[in-house]
């Protein structure tokens, strides 16, 4: 080696020896090992969660379906108007487009008052049961 | 890229990097799986960067000072110069064993942030801007390690002439 030695252009001869031949097959499978160890599921749950999944999507999908179909089938009986479901408060319109439609709304509002009749009197049924549970406590 | 491809395109300079790095072939085998580990982990950030090399080398780097650290907290001796020596010899393959064995020599004595950057700037090609952002300093802390390590070398070189 002369006096004045150039370390860079001096290190620059030599290279990394190569990996040895053993070195990939100790690394990988203890690399897929332990990332199976630490998986947050494991693939079988994961399957598991999916087919939870689609079963419930299925059933209100279903359910959905049902209630439609169901509706329709009682509007076609009862000959009402295909109306669309409402909103909070839409009941009285739809009630008085029901109303307007039918021919035998004088039948309907005697079964309306009837209706009222047999509330008030459970709600004094009620009172009076209350009154007496009360009455027999003291 | 996955990290068989990684392995095949970098694992050579990862492995002798982490040689330099801990003085220690198997501790340099033992982390080095430990970083293919992160780097599985990490597959979508692996496959968003632009400078391949400089971020392997970078996660490398950060699992080795994570093993020097827990090395640390163990009270764990550190590799002495003599064992240094010998894991930088077995790495590197030069012209001669007799020049492999005095480049082993000069670089086991210098400090190990020196050797780092030298090995980082010579054998890995990286620049001092690449090399601040695997050993997380600044460009000019790079780039003086370097110089000083240079300095070092030349002057143990021309001594053991």
């Amino acid at each position: 080696m002369t006096k004045n030695v150039d370390p860079e252009e001096y290190l620059k001869k030599f290279t990394f020896r190569p990996v040895p031949p053993g070195l990939r097959d100790k690394i990988f499978p203890l690399v897929k090992k332990r990332r199976a160890r630490a998986a947050f599921w494991t693939p079988l749950q994961w399957k598991a969660v999916a087919g939870f999944l689609i079963l419930g999507v299925s059933a209100v999908l279903i359910d959905v379906g049902a209630a439609r179909s169901q509706k329709a089938r009682l509007a076609g009986l009862l000959n009402l108007p295909a109306v669309s479901v409402r909103e909070n408060g839409g009941q009285e319109e739809l009630l008085s487009e029901i109303w307007a439609s039918r021919s035998d709304s004088a039948w309907i509002e005697e079964r309306l008052k009837l209706e009222k009749k047999v509330a008030g009197r459970e709600d004094r049924r009620e009172l009076f049961l209350y009154l007496k549970e009360e009455f027999d406590g003291s | 890229m996955n990290i068989q491809e990684i392995y095949d395109r970098y694992g050579e300079k990862m492995l002798g990097y982490l040689i330099m790095k801990l003085g220690s072939r198997t501790d340099a085998e033992d982390v080095l799986q430990e970083v293919f580990l992160r780097l599985a982990r990490h597959s979508l950030r692996r496959r968003l960067v632009r400078n391949q090399a400089a971020y392997v080398l970078k996660a490398a780097c950060n699992e080795a000072n994570r093993f020097l650290e827990c090395r640390l907290r163990d009270r764990a001796e550190r590799a002495g110069v003599q064992d240094v020596r010998e894991a930088i010899r077995d790495a590197l393959s030069g012209p001669s064993p007799e020049a492999e064995d005095l480049a082993a020599k000069a670089l086991a004595q210098i400090p190990a942030e020196q050797r780092e950057v030298i090995v980082l700037k010579i054998f890995e090609g990286l620049t001092f801007k690449e090399i601040g952002s695997v050993c997380r300093v600044p460009l000019y802390t790079a780039a003086s390690r370097y110089r000083n390590g240079i300095e070092k070398l030349r002057a143990l070189l021309e001594e053991s002439r």
